[in-house]
């Protein structure tokens, strides 16, 4: 149990250091791009909750 | 008089839709955990992949999401479908260039004689360079292809719109309505 659980430490560190060294490797153009195209995920992802969570009052309904 | 904190009369006045059951409100619930899981999953899908292949398939990815990001933007009325539509779209030009990467790996492994037993008949010595040329040249068309569809269903949105003028005008020219100049 202590070593799985030392295991599961050691991954969670490495995690971040493959990101650190991802991130490191990564032209800054790349970066923005994948930061700027996040970013319109988040807004596709939040018009979608909206319509899930109140179908009467979603923007499609509000067309007349 | 001492109003009672603890006795809140605001969510009586409330314009805001109030799902009341708990069978609706799991089926929300579910709708929303598979829409979070879908919408990061496929992002993260297309960097993956995207990794793995040329720059150009990343920039046309990231070009494909800015677009759906801005018409949904610009068209509040059509947002969900636009941006349920451009997940959708993404995730299948992705899966379909893994897919057709490993079929390409399987042409490329078999030899001819193989392709005569399983066509039963004799071919041709150039048969295996020319099937090559072409399969290759149609995974080339596919990977812009994806990427066109896209964009002309996103200008279609624009064009086909209500608010713009264009298409009205037209109608009212050819139903005889409007001003005929």
């Amino acid at each position: 149990m202590l070593q799985m659980s030392r295991n599961v430490a050691i991954m969670f560190y490495n995690f971040f250091v493959a990101a650190r060294i991802y991130l490191s490797e990564i032209p800054y153009f790349r970066l923005g791009l994948i930061i700027v195209t996040a970013y319109f995920v988040h807004v596709l992802l939040t018009y979608e909750v909206a319509e899930i969570k109140s179908p009467h009052t979603k923007a499609s309904r509000r067309k007349f | 008089m001492l109003k009672n904190p603890f006795v809140s009369t605001k969510h009586q006045f409330k314009m805001m839709p109030r799902i009341s059951s708990n069978n609706a409100k799991d089926i929300v619930a579910k709708k929303l955990l598979w829409t979070y899981i879908g919408y990061w999953g496929t992002f993260f899908l297309w960097l993956i992949v995207s990794h793995n292949f040329i720059p150009m398939i990343f920039i046309l990815g990231s070009l494909m999401w800015c677009a759906g990001g801005i018409a949904a933007m610009k068209l509040p009325e059509e947002s969900s479908r636009i941006a349920n539509k451009t997940r959708f779209y993404i995730f299948t030009y992705i899966a379909g260039l893994l897919a057709w990467r490993v079929v390409l790996n399987i042409i490329v492994e078999t030899p001819v004689e193989m392709w005569e037993r399983a066509l039963m008949m004799r071919l041709p010595p150039a048969f295996a360079s020319s099937f090559l040329g072409f399969i290759t040249m149609t995974f080339v068309v596919g990977m812009f292809m994806g990427f066109v569809q896209h964009l002309s269903y996103i200008w279609q949105l624009f064009t086909f719109h209500r608010s713009s003028r264009k298409t009205t005008d037209y109608m009212d020219v050819i139903m005889r309505r409007g001003d005929e100049n």
